[in-house]
């Protein structure tokens, strides 16, 4: 099930947090709004595909059980047979489901094997579920952590606001939230600012991500024959898309954790204002970021070891992560661009802070959206293509295949798409720039009236948006 | 500033309200019909929204008789199969529409209606490819009776953009049983004869025929698409026809190589449809005075509305109809014959009539 959906909106999530509230009201005894909300949450994953379910019940499991052996047993031999059970185990569904296709069919290009290709498809949020469940093993291990009811573990891995697209969160920043007595009963203090965070994580998905990728969507379809101008839309384009995408899906994560009174911590703050790559990385996707440093980046060495060995690090750390993304060799060079754009800044740090901040935010941003072609395009010609075209300096008129995507409805002339679309990508890089980060605005909510009334609208606009008739014209017969 | 507990009321009770007014109104004005036949406004039934608006008109109109087909079935004329079949008819076409698309829309017919008599127009093209394989993505929210599949209904921007405003315009204004004969009707629309064939840009399939493999796909389609509807509905006449193409169509198919392996589905049909007692099977393909007459089309497939009043009448007399395989033999043979002359020739647009 999706945030952005009918089913989810208007029955999942209403039905879903009065139950949960009623029965930890009804009966403080047994944790029955918990069991609820598992179940609940088992829904949402299994909605639209429920043969995933025992997918993720069997991780859960699994993974709950070898904790638990490691948290129990004093005997080191069996706690670290254990751990690497966990790491095998989770690691080894990852690259069944996930990366198994992809290495088969390289080694059957390179080797001239014939290696038997799954097609299976990805499980919704594996790749999520299982770096969680990850640092609980890893942790587990090194007993950092206290030990968990099954219940509570169950609640940490599955609460469904986080479950398909994260953010990845740490086992120690929500099972003590969900063990809060308080937190049973229903908060307007966290309702309210959670509400407001739904409503513009949705309008960002919605109405600004969903808009960029129409355009986005045409530029890449036409990867070859872009002019300039139109490959430079393009490629913005797709750095305001995802951006829009990925931190809307997280502040609706964050709002819906609210609502049930649990804080799920950021994702995004504000990456686009970054002025150099480091910061870029300590901005977009944090959870990602820490779970990385914190359970390779460091058990690799780190930057203790010299100043080679930090560069070596970074560089692997940004595969994984390129790797983590997706199964493909583009994935992979999106992630060494990072990791050597990194290893630059750790090289020349001095030189690059010296600069003018416009400056160093001029570079970043520039790499950035470049990269981001290679992380979008179906192959290295098409990424090639637009980049080719961005630095061509070859200008022409915009196609309507993109400005379109931009039309206002009502039908105004097409000429006028083009005044739009800048229009559009004016305010949309304004908003990453200017405004303050949607957590924080979240976090230091005021109820007035104001926020009531954009409350109300974005969520009204967004529902109205979420389906349209698919006028057809069968001009020929 | 209120406090958070107020904020909380408002804010839900606000979007409680809009839920309720997008909910009542579109029950109310309901631009597809899917609550209610429009009483107090005309509602919008056009090609472009034909998919949406055949769901209402399928679930809520008055019929027990219904004609089934692509475009070429559009300009019948409901009110005169009424008088020259009996019964009462309605269209439930689909432009460019495949057999499963004509599935669709019968099944909801027979789940919602007690139907006397189909009038099926076989466009051969339509039984070509998967059958499951639609002409349109189909909004399956209005052909299901659930009632939480309507939200994509109640809260849709177009129907809101567009549609309701469009009812509101007509608001005061009855929709009267002419509607059966103007809906999808394209009479009028365009020229016939030989200048607008010649300009006409419709370009029918052009797929490359495995034809055994084609030949076992549109037995699927017809055993899958059709045929149940034939076996479990003893009591409902079919009349189904194959729609009188020109022959410069089949001439067409000459040039795409196409040819055998659609003169050989036509005898597919045949000898699938014939064996049941409620099926009668009509042959126009090679009815040389209309498919020589290049007046009679805007294009090499379709016909002017006065072919579709002819069909009728034919049907009702039952001229035409074909009870022996070597009929439809027969008639191949003569579009075969027309279709290499014309192919032979080099050109086809001439007065078919005169040429052959």
């Amino acid at each position: 099930m999706l945030f952005n959906s009918y089913i989810f909106i208007l029955a999942f999530l209403p039905i879903t947090l009065i139950v949960y509230f009623l029965l930890g009201r009804l009966n403080q005894r047994y944790p029955l709004n918990k069991i609820f909300l598992v179940l609940a949450s088992f829904v949402f994953y299994g909605y639209n595909n429920p043969r995933y379910v025992p997918i993720i019940l069997c991780s859960i499991l699994v993974n709950y059980l070898l904790s638990q052996g490691m948290l129990s047993l004093n005997i080191k031999p069996l706690r670290i047979l254990f751990l690497i059970a966990g790491l095998v185990g989770n690691l080894g569904v990852l690259f069944l489901f996930k990366y198994h296709d992809f290495f088969a069919e390289n080694l059957n290009r390179a080797l001239s094997l014939n290696l038997r290709l799954n097609y299976w498809v990805l499980p919704l949020g594996i790749s999520f579920f299982t770096f969680q469940q990850l640092s609980y093993v890893i942790d587990s291990y090194t007993r950092k952590v206290p030990r968990y009811n099954f219940l509570d573990y169950a609640l940490f891995v599955t609460f469904f606001p986080q479950l398909i697209a994260g953010p990845i969160v740490l086992h120690s920043e929500i099972v003590p939230q969900f063990a809060d007595p308080k937190n049973r009963h229903f908060q307007s203090d966290n309702f309210a600012p959670g509400l407001f965070a739904f409503a513009r994580g949705l309008f960002k998905k919605v109405i600004i991500a969903d808009t960029f990728a129409v355009a986005v969507e045409a530029g890449f379809l036409s990867a070859t024959s872009l002019n300039t101008a139109e490959a430079w839309f393009v490629a913005l384009g797709y750095t305001l898309q995802l951006y829009f995408d990925f931190s809307g899906y997280c502040d609706m994560a964050t709002g819906i954790g609210l609502m049930f009174n649990i804080r799920i911590p950021i994702n995004f703050n504000s990456p686009y204002k970054s002025l150099n790559i480091r910061e870029f990385w300590q901005r977009w996707h944090i959870t990602l970021s820490r779970f990385l440093t914190n359970y390779v980046y460091f058990p690799l060495g780190g930057s203790r070891k010299g100043m080679v060995r930090t560069c070596f690090n970074l560089l692997i750390v940004f595969l994984l992560s390129g790797l983590w993304h997706g199964a493909g060799w583009l994935f992979m060079l999106w992630g060494l661009m990072h990791g050597v754009m990194s290893v630059l800044y750790r090289l020349f740090r001095k030189q690059f802070d010296a600069l003018h901040p416009a400056l160093q935010w001029l570079i970043t941003f520039t790499f950035v959206i470049i990269a981001w072609v290679f992380f979008r395009a179906p192959t290295l010609q098409d990424a090639m293509g637009i980049v080719r075209s961005m630095f061509m300096m070859n200008f022409g008129p915009l196609r309507s295949s993109i400005t379109s995507a931009f039309a206002l409805p009502g039908g105004f002339h097409p000429g006028y798409n083009a005044i739009y679309m800048m229009l559009w990508y004016l305010l949309a890089v304004g908003a990453c720039l200017g405004l303050p980060n949607n957590f924080e605005t979240t976090m230091s909510f005021k109820p007035t009236l104001l926020n009531a009334a954009t409350t109300v609208i974005m969520l009204v606009y967004c529902i109205l948006s979420l389906s349209g008739v698919s006028v057809f014209l069968y001009f020929n017969f | 500033m209120m406090n958070t507990k107020n904020w909380c009321r408002l804010t839900v009770s606000l979007l409680l309200a809009f839920i309720i007014f997008c909910v009542t109104v579109v029950c109310i004005i309901d631009p597809f019909q899917i609550y209610h036949l429009a009483k107090w406004y005309i509602p919008p039934i056009d090609k472009t929204t034909q998919v949406y608006s055949n769901a209402g008109i399928v679930k809520n109109y008055s019929y027990d008789s219904a004609i089934v087909g692509t475009s070429v079935t559009e300009n019948f004329h409901p009110t005169y199969m009424d008088t020259r079949l009996g019964g009462h008819f309605i269209k439930l076409c689909t432009s460019a529409g495949t057999v499963h698309n004509h599935a669709v829309l019968l099944q909801r017919a027979f789940d919602t209606h007690s139907m006397n008599h189909i009038v099926y127009g076989l466009d051969i093209y339509s039984l070509v490819g998967a059958s499951d394989k639609l002409a349109y993505a189909l909004p399956d929210y209005l052909y299901t009776d659930t009632v939480l599949d309507d939200a994509q209904y109640w809260f849709n921007r177009t129907v809101w953009g567009s549609f309701l405003p469009k009812c509101l315009k007509t608001w005061g204004r009855k929709q009267e049983d002419s509607i059966r004969d103007q809906m999808y009707n394209w009479a009028g629309q365009d020229d016939y004869g030989p200048v607008a064939m010649y300009n006409a840009v419709f370009d029918t399939p052009d797929y490359v025929y495995n034809p055994d493999a084609f030949l076992e796909q549109a037995r699927l389609n017809l055993e899958i698409n059709l045929l149940p509807f034939i076996k479990s509905h003893p009591e409902t006449s079919f009349d189904i026809f194959f729609p009188p193409y020109s022959a410069a169509e089949w001439s067409n198919m000459e040039s795409k190589g196409t040819l055998e392996a659609l003169l050989s589905l036509r005898l597919l049909c045949f000898d699938v449809l014939s064996p049941y007692n409620n099926v009668a099977l009509f042959d126009f393909s090679a009815r040389d005075s209309w498919v020589l007459n290049i007046n009679n089309y805007k294009d090499t497939t379709h016909y002017g509305e006065w072919i579709n009043d002819e069909i009728t009448d034919c049907i009702a007399d039952a001229d035409g109809s074909v009870s022996e395989r070597s009929v439809i033999e027969c008639n191949n043979e003569k579009l075969r014959s027309w279709a290499h002359a014309l192919h032979e020739a080099g050109y086809w647009i001439f007065n078919l009539n005169e040429s052959l």
